[in-house]
C-alpha cells in the first residue's frame, strides 16, 4: 500500500508540476481565503501572550 | 528511582490503548484508496483536529523529558521556547505562509519546493529532512525508552521495538488520517497525566507565585535577570533570545517543518488550513503550566518537597 501511493504520489506530482508550472502565487492564496478574522484572532493571541509575559516576567 | 509495579488493571489499560490505536489504523484502511487520503487525509479535517495533531506532533517524551529539564535547570526562561520560540512563528505560519502552501495544492512542503523551485531544491530538502528525522526519531524513541526503563523497569531493546512497530503498523494502515487521531488521543493522555501533577504541585505549594519566590536566583521568572547583551559568560541574553529563537530557530522549525505543516495541510479548507497553527498556539500559550511548573519541583530547586 505504501509503495503503491508513494508512486501515484510521485506520478501526480510531476504532473501537476508539468501543468501548473510554478504555482506559487500571493495574490491568489489571498484572494481565495478570508483573513481578516485571523488577524482578529492572532491579535488576541499577541495580547494573551504579552500579558503572560508581563505577568511571569 | 524505584519501579513501579504493574497489577493486572494497568496491563488492561495498556492492552487497551495499544488495541485502540491499532483499531484506528484498521478503521481508516479502507478511506486509503488514493495518495491523498494516505498523505492528506483527503483534505477534510477541522482546523481544531489538525491544530491539536499539530502540537501533538510536537509533543512527546522529548517534550516531557526536556522541557521539564530545562525547567528544572533554567526555571521560569523555559518560557521562552514556549513564548518566543513557537508563538510569533505560529502565528507567521498561520497568517502567511499556510494560504501558500494550501493553495499550491502540495501535498508536503518537498513537494511545494519543487513547484516554487526545482527538483534539486526538493531533493535537498527531502534528503535533510529524512536524515533529521531519523536522528529526532531516534532521540525520541531513546527518550521515551529511558522513560519507560525509570517508571515501569522495561527493558530498553523491548520499548523500542514495541514503540516502532505500533506506530509502524497504524501509520502504515490509516496514513496520515491514523496518525493524526493517535496524535488527538495522545495529547489527551498528556494533559490528563500532566495536568493533575500541575494542581497537585501548586495545591502544595500554596500558589503559583509562592511557588516561584522559593526558586533561587532569578529562576523565577521570564525576563528578569537576563542581559540585554551578552555572548560571551552568560546563558542566555535578551538579544539571542529574540533574534535567535524567536526569529531564526522558531520560523525555521515551525514555518518549514515537513512533519508539522502536513498537519495544517490535511485541514478541509485554506481557511481551516490556516486556523491549524493559531489553534495550536492557544494551546501552546498554557502548555507552559503544564511541563515548566512541574520542573521547579526538580533539580537543584529547593521546593522538591513540594510534590
Amino acid at each position: 500500500m505504501i509503495v503503491t501511493c508513494g508512486v501515484s504520489a510521485f506520478t501526480q506530482a510531476k504532473q501537476a508540476a508539468e501543468l501548473e508550472g510554478v504555482v506559487y502565487s500571493r495574490s491568489k492564496a489571498k484572494s481565495s481565503t478570508a483573513l481578516s478574522g485571523l488577524w482578529a484572532i492572532a491579535v488576541v493571541i499577541v495580547l494573551v501572550c504579552i500579558a503572560l509575559n508581563i505577568w511571569w516576567r | 528511582m524505584s519501579t513501579t509495579h504493574l497489577n493486572i488493571i494497568d496491563y488492561a489499560v495498556l492492552l487497551g490503548y495499544f488495541a485502540l490505536i491499532l483499531l484506528i489504523g484498521l478503521r481508516l484502511r479502507r478511506r486509503m484508496v488514493s495518495s491523498s487520503e494516505y498523505f492528506q487525509s483527503g483534505r477534510s479535517l477541522p482546523a481544531l483536529i489538525t491544530g491539536i495533531a499539530f502540537v501533538a506532533a510536537n509533543c512527546g517524551a522529548l517534550e516531557i523529558m526536556g522541557v521539564v529539564s530545562m525547567s528544572a535547570k533554567y526555571g521560569a526562561r523555559a518560557n521562552q521556547f514556549y513564548w518566543l520560540g513557537a508563538i510569533p512563528a505560529m502565528l507567521f505560519l498561520g497568517l502567511f505562509m499556510m494560504p501558500i502552501y494550501y493553495v499550491s495544492k502540495a501535498r508536503s512542503v518537498p513537494e511545494f519546493l519543487k513547484l516554487r523551485y526545482n527538483e534539486a531544491t526538493r531533493a535537498l530538502n527531502a534528503v535533510c529532512f529524512a536524515v533529521l528525522m531519523i536522528l529526532t526519531s531516534g532521540i525520541s524513541l531513546y527518550a521515551m525508552a529511558i522513560i519507560m526503563r525509570s517508571f515501569l523497569g522495561w527493558q530498553f531493546g523491548t520499548s523500542v521495538v514495541l514503540a516502532a512497530v505500533f506506530v509502524f503498523l497504524y501509520v502504515a494502515l490509516g496514513g496520515l488520517t491514523a496518525t493524526i487521531y493517535n496524535e488527538v488521543l495522545q495529547f489527551a493522555l498528556i494533559v490528563a497525566g500532566l495536568g493533575p501533577l500541575t494542581w497537585i504541585l501548586v495545591r502544595n505549594a500554596h500558589g503559583i507565585a509562592n511557588l516561584r519566590s522559593h526558586l533561587p536566583n532569578d529562576l523565577g521568572h521570564t525576563w528578569k535577570g537576563l542581559p540585554l547583551v551578552q555572548p560571551f559568560g552568560s546563558q542566555m541574553d535578551v538579544f539571542g533570545l529574540v533574534f535567535g529563537l524567536g526569529m531564526v530557530l522558531g520560523c525555521g522549525y515551525w514555518c518549514t517543518d515537513f512533519l508539522l505543516i502536513q498537519r495544517a495541510l490535511a485541514a478541509r479548507s485554506v481557511r481551516d488550513a490556516s486556523q491549524t497553527p493559531l489553534v495550536a498556539a492557544v494551546i501552546k500559550l498554557f502548555f507552559p503550566a503544564l511541563v515548566v511548573l512541574p520542573g521547579h519541583s526538580t533539580g537543584r530547586s529547593p521546593v522538591g518537597w513540594y510534590v
